[in-house]
């Protein structure tokens, strides 16, 4: 279903002249196509879920907050940085 | 409450109270696929979960149980004690958001070429055989970053005494933390970092005036980057052409927009931990999208990538010698 929409879509842009290979110089980008494609490249409804919870970044700021408030602190960790960012 | 967490910094370098934490809760793993854990204000650890998944909900409901049964002196509001942080490793220190920093969201994201040409989301086709649902679904989503544009530097891309039709180059330091920390088409699939040593003849960045009113400033950015470097089984490269409009507040002296799309050719990677090329084989199009954060939350201020490993090479970045 999320292919079939993708394709729908981005219909609008089969007559785009974004496809190159790579060996070609870089293309201008359409000042017309700027704003359909700023929005299919950013994230997505349904994408990154995890931001719609208030995340801390600081240790000692989520205890505070849950000996203030009476609850446990979940902690999500990546090796290559937090996960809401890279990882 | 919720934290996320750098685990290779906090298990390993970090050494100040908030590290100390981590490691006497072993709250953090040092693996690609990260880590959750729940643990207690109080320093008591309910106990980890290797990979989310298919149970997570079952096991947040497992230590939900372990929470309350926890004896009121650990887990009432108010009935835990929580030492300041009155030492702070000087690395951690550096990561922090200097003050006046513009904050830019950024997106990567994998595409696709059509038969006939046109763009179009990835599918699981486009990624190696046996590549799984689930896996090329994430590969296709928006991969998510920041960027940082330190205050110097973004008042000096709004021109003082702006001329309509005027262009003129992009501070050298925005181009190259442009092409060196924010066009790498394998952000979000590795840890590692591409192109960190780009020149700023890499590419060009330049800013037009688009508009000046009494009131706001808009300007164009337009550009490309040619990036290239060697990989253990082909060499990595990635072109993209650059286009942005900005808005800049004469009032309030900011921007209040900044959307730009960097749009190209790459190949090469993503790499395995062994330099072979992983996920995706051949050229494909990826896109990058930036947008401004006009009031970070917490979460939002969190490092870019690009500081990581070294936060002044990536604030100030200058051409090599």
């Amino acid at each position: 279903m999320k292919q079939l929409a993708a394709r729908l879509l981005f219909g609008a842009f089969a007559i785009c002249s974004l496809a190159a290979t790579a060996a070609d110089e870089p293309r201008p980008i359409p000042l017309d196509q700027f704003d359909s494609l700023h929005k299919m490249i950013r994230v997505q409804p349904g994408e990154q879920r995890f931001w719609k919870i208030s995340w801390m970044l600081s240790v000692t700021e989520a205890r505070e907050e849950a000996a203030k408030e009476g609850k446990p602190i979940f902690v999500w960790a990546g090796a290559g940085g937090a996960p809401i960012g890279v990882c | 409450m919720c934290v996320a967490l750098d685990a290779r910094k906090e298990r390993g370098e970090f050494k100040d109270a908030d590290g100390d934490f981590v490691r006497a809760t072993n709250s953090v793993t040092v693996t690609a696929s990260g880590s959750v854990c729940v643990v207690t204000a109080g320093a008591r650890a309910l106990g980890p979960y290797g990979s989310p998944g298919q149970g997570m909900e079952k096991w947040l409901q497992s230590k939900l149980k372990l929470w309350n049964e926890l004896p009121e002196a650990e887990r009432a509001p108010g009935a835990v004690t929580v030492p300041k942080l009155e030492i702070v490793d000087p690395k951690r220190a550096a990561l922090a958001m200097p003050p006046g920093t513009l904050v830019v969201r950024v997106f990567n994201r994998h595409l696709g070429w059509d038969k006939d040409g046109a763009l179009r989301y990835a599918v699981a086709d486009d990624y190696v055989p046996g590549t799984g649902k689930a896996d090329a679904e994430r590969f296709a989503m928006a991969q998510n970053d920041f960027m940082w544009i330190p205050e110097q530097e973004w008042q000096a891309l709004a021109p003082s005494e702006p001329k309509q039709g005027e262009s003129r180059p992009a501070p050298a330091s925005f181009a190259l933390r442009l092409f060196r920390f924010h066009l790498d088409p394998a952000r979000g699939f590795t840890e590692g970092a591409n192109f960190t040593g780009s020149s700023a003849a890499a590419g060009r960045v330049t800013l037009t005036v688009q508009d000046v009113t009494a009131e706001k400033v808009a300007l164009k950015l337009e550009g490309h980057a040619e990036l290239k470097q060697s990989g253990r089984e082909e060499p990595q490269t990635y072109a993209p052409a650059l286009l942005g409009h900005l808005e800049y507040d004469r009032a309030k002296k900011t921007f209040i927009r900044f959307d730009l799309v960097a749009l190209g050719s790459a190949s090469g990677m993503p790499c395995d931990a062994n330099g072979k090329v992983a996920f995706r084989k051949g050229a494909y199009p990826v896109g990058i999208a930036f947008e401004l954060v006009v009031s970070p939350t917490t979460a939002e201020r969190l490092y870019p990538r690009g500081a990581r490993d070294n936060p002044a090479a990536y604030l100030e970045p200058r051409e090599k010698r």
